[in-house]
């Protein structure tokens, strides 16, 4: 199954949990009614009535309706409001989980370690760096939390990071990323705000029958048949809320098992090692005392996010959202003999040799996939292979060290960013002369001594800088982030005039951002074909195709080709003179707009247009990359077949 | 089952939405502020594991300066403990306050000995000293501005704390106290201090 297929799935399985939703309420609305009007004949004649014709009549459509939009208007607010609560993104999870976020300038070794392994694996898949939290349990466990991946999250256990290897941690990482990638958390989110509908009637019963104990006394006189009426309703409100979610769990269990075991398969696709899944797993089950049993309290309701189960109980074959261990191990390993693996906790300073600078690179130089063709850079989206993970890898130890520490702070990667826009300006000094007006003189130093670095730094370290930064800015408070965003565009602006290159940074790392902190909404697709955003298209193929072709005149040709594989002939390429950023903004948003199974076509349209002539330059495929990472459409580093 | 009853468990289930969601929301503006302070420890960590170094590479030059020596290792020592104790409960007003306090101090006892070594041009010459100087500097900044975004954090949660009907509520909730900013004596100080001109 290919990213954007799991994609429109997670979409699809969406409407299918409404319907399903939708049953279950009416369900509930049946169930309520008819112990309601039990209670209600019991209260009235004292008699205990269960025949529908007696019941029937006492019963009439006024009391119907009203209990039924009761129970709805009580269900849907429940839900509503979890969804709403859960969507605030993978951060608020996490911390409902007992998550610490690890600091991006750490100086553990084993968190340093885990970040590193995390940095690596997003920016080989493309996707914005997830921050990581650490769940302070001795269990080996782990869970990816968050809408959209600009603001998912991963949270690993101490346990796991302490007695997992790199392999393993590797293994676990890319299963999470899995899940952020097929879109699986969205169904997830959505499972738990409905269950959440349904186990507040439960909730709303054991209130009422709790609130009789504590008023009993003080109520003695208004007789016993209100009590009893009272602690009958709570009582069945309690059977009909737990009963219900009970089947709720059951049916999230089922949907969230077969998840599992295409993250797990998707891991192994990812890292193409099956050893560091698969031992990882080994060692849950061969550390009996702690396995992946988690203490937290909210622990049982996000069950399925996690890498193992979390909880524990006598339900657990039922209702457990995962595959039993040995099944998992088999399907990764069939070969396997059926022993599982001792687990012991790392010593601090076995852990670095393989993450420092100094890692023996015995092999050649890794690169990054070149591109070849239009299906294989369509096909890379949204996944991940071993070649582009050592890549990046080697990418980010080559990077230059002033810069890469600059990155792993919110404080200095300002200066980065302010910086790299710096240097993107015609007239230099009237952006440094911004930056003398900032409050802080040592920032602004900061950024004039980066700047050299970054005016001679190659192409190919742009794009992975950027990442890096953008995951470090994840830090700031909400006010110092407002700040940066003024002080981004007041350089932007300072020399009058908005070049190409400064938008792509712009919009490459404040959409991200404003996602994350919440001054953009997740959006809803809804386009279904690309006629309907056909002005849009032109505009970005247009701009593609000039900016492949800065230095000849084969333009008019790259575009023709977008637009044939866009299915959209006869359009018309815009002139190189015609383009305003705000009206690239505005394809842009147009198009985020795309349903999943349509973004594929207008990728391959943009891929086609730097790819007509055969020979795709860096800034163009540097382009595409980045308005298929405003798309959500991961696309790993590619290479162009030029020399570097 | 009259319609009366029915609007009252409508409402009643609208109200106990209502001071969940209020619950949540402390709970995860609490949350977000002690994150925050993650970022300041890492940091002061950085700054006393360098303190020793600067101390030791002093030491040499400075035959005659122990006693300004050791004030910043013993101010050195007792900032460090007291981040120890506040890391357990950021936001706690006495162990922000004794935070606040022996930053300050620390701060104090390492302007005297940047005076000090003023005094001495080798050890202001010498490259590692110069290299620490420059990194404590640095350090010193990320202080500083991560000190800023955990106040930022505090304060919202303080406004959220306090405003209606919150401030009714937060009390049960076990929300009773307000969080502290983290002040270090002498703010304006420390911004300047360990800025040892060569």
């Amino acid at each position: 199954m290919n990213f954007f297929q799991a994609q429109d799935n997670a979409r699809k399985n969406t409407f299918r949990l409404v319907l399903l939703f939708a049953l279950a309420v009416i369900g509930l609305i049946l169930l309520t009614n008819l112990f309601l009007l039990i209670v209600y004949v019991f209260a009235t004649t004292n008699q205990l009535v269960f025949s529908p014709q007696a019941l029937y009549h006492y019963y009439t459509w006024k009391e119907f309706t009203l209990v039924s939009l009761g129970v709805c208007l009580f269900v849907l607010g429940g839900s509503l409001y979890k969804i709403q609560a859960l969507s605030g993104g993978g951060p608020a999870i996490a911390q409902m989980l007992g998550g610490q976020l690890i600091p991006l300038s750490t100086r553990d070794r084993q968190q340093r370690q885990l970040l590193n392994v995390v940095e690596e694996m997003a920016i080989a898949a493309g996707m914005p760096i997830p921050q990581v939290y650490l769940l302070n349990e001795t269990s080996i466990n782990a869970f990816a939390a968050g809408m959209t991946p600009s603001s998912a999250v991963i949270g690993i256990t101490k346990g796991a990071l302490q007695r997992l290897d790199r392999d393993e941690l590797q293994g676990v990482i890319a299963h999470e990323f899995s899940h952020i990638a097929n879109g699986d958390m969205r169904i997830n989110i959505r499972l738990m705000g409905i269950l959440h509908g349904i186990l507040l009637i439960g909730l709303m019963g054991y209130f009422l029958f709790r609130s009789l104990r504590f008023s009993g006394r003080s109520r003695s006189s208004k007789g016993i048949g209100g009590i009893a009426a009272i602690a009958a309703i709570g009582m069945g409100l309690m059977i009909i809320g737990y009963a219900g979610s009970f089947f709720g769990q059951w049916i999230k269990a089922v949907v969230s098992r077969q998840r599992e075991y295409l993250a797990d398969s998707s891991a192994v696709q990812f890292t193409r090692n099956k050893d560091g899944i698969a031992d990882a797993l080994k060692k849950i089950g061969g550390t009996a005392n702690v396995g992946s049993y988690l203490d937290s309290r909210a622990a049982p309701e996000y069950s399925h996010a996690y890498f193992a189960n979390g909880i524990s109980g006598f339900w657990q074959s039922l209702l457990s959202t995962h595959p039993p261990l040995d099944e998992r191990i088999k399907r990764i390993e069939p070969a396997w003999d059926g022993k599982f693996l001792p687990s012991e906790i790392r010593p601090d300073r076995d852990i670095d040799a393989v993450d420092s600078a100094q890692r023996d690179f015995s092999q050649v130089a890794v690169t990054a996939a070149v591109l070849t063709s239009v299906e294989q850079a369509i096909s890379q989206v949204g996944t991940l292979n071993e070649q582009n993970i050592e890549y990046v890898h080697q990418l980010i130890v080559a990077l230059p060290g002033a810069l890469r520490e600059a990155s792993q702070d919110p404080y200095s990667a300002r200066a980065l960013i302010y910086a790299v826009l710096v240097g993107l300006q015609k007239d230099r000094n009237a952006a440094q002369a911004v930056l003398e007006n900032l409050a802080d003189p040592d920032l602004s130093a900061l950024t004039l001594t980066l700047l050299p670095q970054l005016i001679t730094l190659e192409a190919r370290f742009r794009l992975p800088l950027l990442e890096l930064s953008a995951s470090a800015l994840r830090e700031l408070s909400p006010n110092q982030f407002v700040q940066f965003k003024t002080v981004v565009e007041q350089i932007i602006a300072s020399d009058q005039s908005v070049n190409l290159r400064e938008w792509v940074v712009q919009r490459f790392l404040l959409q991200q951002l404003d996602e994350y902190f919440g001054f953009r909404k997740p959006i809803k697709a809804k386009h279904a074909n690309l006629e309907v955003v056909r002005n849009d298209v032109q505009i970005i193929l247009s701009l593609i195709a000039h900016i492949e072709h800065r230095e000849d005149d084969g333009a008019g040709a790259a575009f023709n080709s977008g637009a044939a594989q866009a299915g959209l002939a006869p359009l018309e390429m815009l002139a190189g003179t015609a383009f305003k950023l705000s009206m690239l903004d505005r394809a842009l948003d147009n198009l985020m707009l795309l349903r999943p199974l349509v973004k594929p076509h207008l990728l391959r349209a943009c891929v086609a247009t730097i790819f007509a002539d055969g020979k795709p330059t860096t800034a163009g495929i540097e382009l595409v990359r980045t308005i298929s990472t405003c798309l959500d459409c991961p696309m790993p580093p590619l290479r162009s077949a030029e020399p570097d | 089952m009259e319609i009366s009853s029915i609007v009252f468990f409508v409402i009643l289930g609208i109200i106990v939405i209502y001071l969940v969601s209020i619950f949540n929301q402390l709970v995860a503006l609490r949350n977000r502020f002690k994150n925050a302070f993650a970022q300041i420890e890492v940091q002061l960590k950085r700054r006393y594991d360098l303190i020793p170094n600067l101390v030791e590479t002093a030491k040499g030059y400075l035959k005659h300066e122990r006693e300004t020596l050791e004030s910043v290792i013993q101010a050195r020592n007792t900032a460090s403990d007291n981040l120890s104790a506040a890391q357990r409960n950021p936001g706690d007003a006495s162990s922000m306050q004794g935070l606040g306090q022996a930053e300050g101090n620390l701060t104090g006892a390492l302007g005297r000995f940047n005076l000090v070594v003023e005094a001495y041009p080798e050890l202001k010459a010498n490259e590692t000293m110069q290299q620490l100087t420059e990194e404590l500097t640095s350090t010193e900044n990320k202080v500083a501005f991560a000190r800023q975004a955990f106040n930022d954090q505090v304060m919202q949660y303080n406004i959220y704390k306090q405003s209606f009907p919150q401030n009714i509520l937060a009390g049960m909730f076990g929300h009773a106290l307000d969080a502290s900013l983290l002040e270090f004596e002498d703010s304006a100080e420390i911004q300047a201090a360990p800025k040892v001109s060569f």
